[in-house]
């Protein structure tokens, strides 16, 4: 009898170890699994003469399968609530749109914009977290989905249906439609938007997203195939995702879930915000 | 009377000529030699060795013959090379063009990309090279090629068939270049 106690106890603790062992998922934030996904664009894209932009838009293409080790990333973009707190803490400066650098009446679930790229690293740093690398953004963009157009498939959709919401208004969550918050016509709180596959909101629309990389519109022919982390150096810094001005109608390359865009690092615009990432240890 | 004739007939002559030297100067054949030319270094590719201490030799010279043909700011479109890729590799100046056939060279052996030749009528096998003065300057060269090339690390042989697209520019060298290749097929035998 008391030989099964003990072995009862033991099998208890062994089994109760790797539980007690695992960190608690960081609050707010999507574990994204490791492994290889599809980066780019892997359909073709129909040029005509007269369609400049996509003619210029092969900065997507090859499309390339790459490796990515776990990693997780923010649920929801950085709201100005989370910003002020960010900004008490480091004095920093406020954004130039909030009244006496306060967060606009009402806005504190709207996520934060007008701040450059130094200030969402600096936010992020200050969480104990890090900007996305370009390849990680896609890939949690893609919500599980292997190589489709948009976060929710391959379906078009008229993102002019959403530039006419009404703004700063839970409305949109009792909406049919596709999960995606672009070209709404003006910025409205997080999480106003059905998640995509991975459980992340706002993905391709509300604000645009500041990342780590810098841009580089050759890059993807030679990238590499593991972990990237974009171009040594360079001019611009990669911005990926819709937003909120992004012209409306069906199919427009900005909702892709490939549309690689960037920005000048110092530039503080009403259409960038941005979320974090961390490692998982 | 006279007078006014060769003077008109000196106006005509000098209009001639003037209107000659403006239009850029192909040499007959260039088309041909061109994509004969690009066809031979392509070819050489694989023209290289690892000698016995493990040096490469001869890799840099097939890559710089090949590179002679593009100016510095060529714009290509080709097919990848690369297993882990999809889609078409825009490459945009020589050092990315150098890069890509650097791959081809270090991955591909017994390159053998031919011009397929057609017989029609009287005529027996005519390589078909396609061309045409741009109306910029340089010239417009296409024509259809079948890539055949074994995989250096386990030799096993492919096939495809495609087209070549090349733009000169007036100073003969490649300014754009574009490789289609297709229906990438495994050579077994039966």
């Amino acid at each position: 009898m008391k030989t099964r106690a003990i072995f009862a106890l033991l099998c208890f603790v062994c089994a109760a170890m790797p539980i007690a062992a695992q960190k608690p998922m960081p609050e707010g934030m999507v574990l994204i699994p490791a492994g290889k996904f599809w980066m780019g664009r892997a359909v073709t894209l129909v040029v005509d003469s007269i369609n400049v932009r996509a003619r210029d838009s092969y900065d997507d293409v090859p499309a390339n399968n790459v490796y990515l080790d776990a990693f997780l990333i923010d649920k929801y973009e950085v709201t100005n609530a989370d910003y002020a707190k960010f900004l008490a803490a480091k004095s920093g400066k406020a954004p130039w749109h909030w009244p006496q650098g306060n967060i606009p009446k009402g806005e504190e679930k709207i996520p934060v914009y007008n701040v450059n790229w130094f200030e969402a690293t600096g936010y992020c740093m200050w969480a104990g977290k890090r900007l996305p690398t370009e390849a990680e953004w896609e890939k949690a963009a893609r919500g599980g989905l292997d190589r489709k157009i948009y976060s929710w498939g391959d379906d078009d959709i008229d993102t002019s249906e959403f530039r006419r919401l009404p703004p700063a208004s839970n409305a949109t969550k009792s909406r049919k439609g596709p999960p995606e918050a672009a070209g709404s016509g003006k910025v409205v709180p997080v999480g106003s938007f059905p998640p995509n596959g991975y459980g992340l909101y706002d993905i391709g629309g509300n604000v645009s997203e500041w990342l780590s990389d810098w841009y580089y519109d050759n890059y993807y022919p030679f990238m590499p195939k593991k972990n990237p982390r974009g171009p040594e150096t360079g001019l611009y810094r990669s911005v990926r995702g819709a937003n909120w001005a992004s012209a409306a109608g069906e199919g427009h390359p900005a909702h892709t879930v490939y549309f690689r865009n960037f920005s000048d690092p110092e530039l503080r615009i009403t259409t960038i915000g941005f979320r974090c990432a961390k490692d998982p240890n | 009377m006279r007078k006014l004739v060769i003077f008109l007939t000196l106006i005509s002559a000098l209009s001639v000529w003037e209107l000659k030297a403006q239009r850029p100067e192909v040499a007959t054949g260039e088309p041909e030699r061109l994509a004969s030319e690009w066809m031979a270094r392509l070819n050489a590719l694989d023209d290289w060795s690892i000698s016995f201490d493990k040096k490469e030799e001869g890799l840099d010279q097939v890559l710089d013959s090949m590179m002679e043909l593009y100016a510095p700011d060529v714009l290509a479109e080709v097919p990848p090379n690369d297993k882990d890729q999809i889609g078409p590799v825009v490459l945009r100046g020589s050092a990315q063009l150098r890069k890509y056939f650097e791959k081809i060279a270090r991955t591909q052996v017994r390159l053998d990309y031919i011009i397929p030749r057609q017989t029609a009528k009287q005529f027996e096998g005519i390589e078909l090279v396609y061309s045409k003065e741009l109306p910029w300057g340089g010239l417009g060269v296409s024509f259809p090629v079948i890539a055949v090339y074994s995989m250096r690390e386990d030799r096993r042989r492919f096939m495809s068939p495609g087209m070549v697209v090349l733009q000169t520019g007036e100073d003969k060298k490649i300014h754009r270049l574009r490789l289609y290749l297709t229906e990438l097929a495994e050579v077994v035998a039966l």
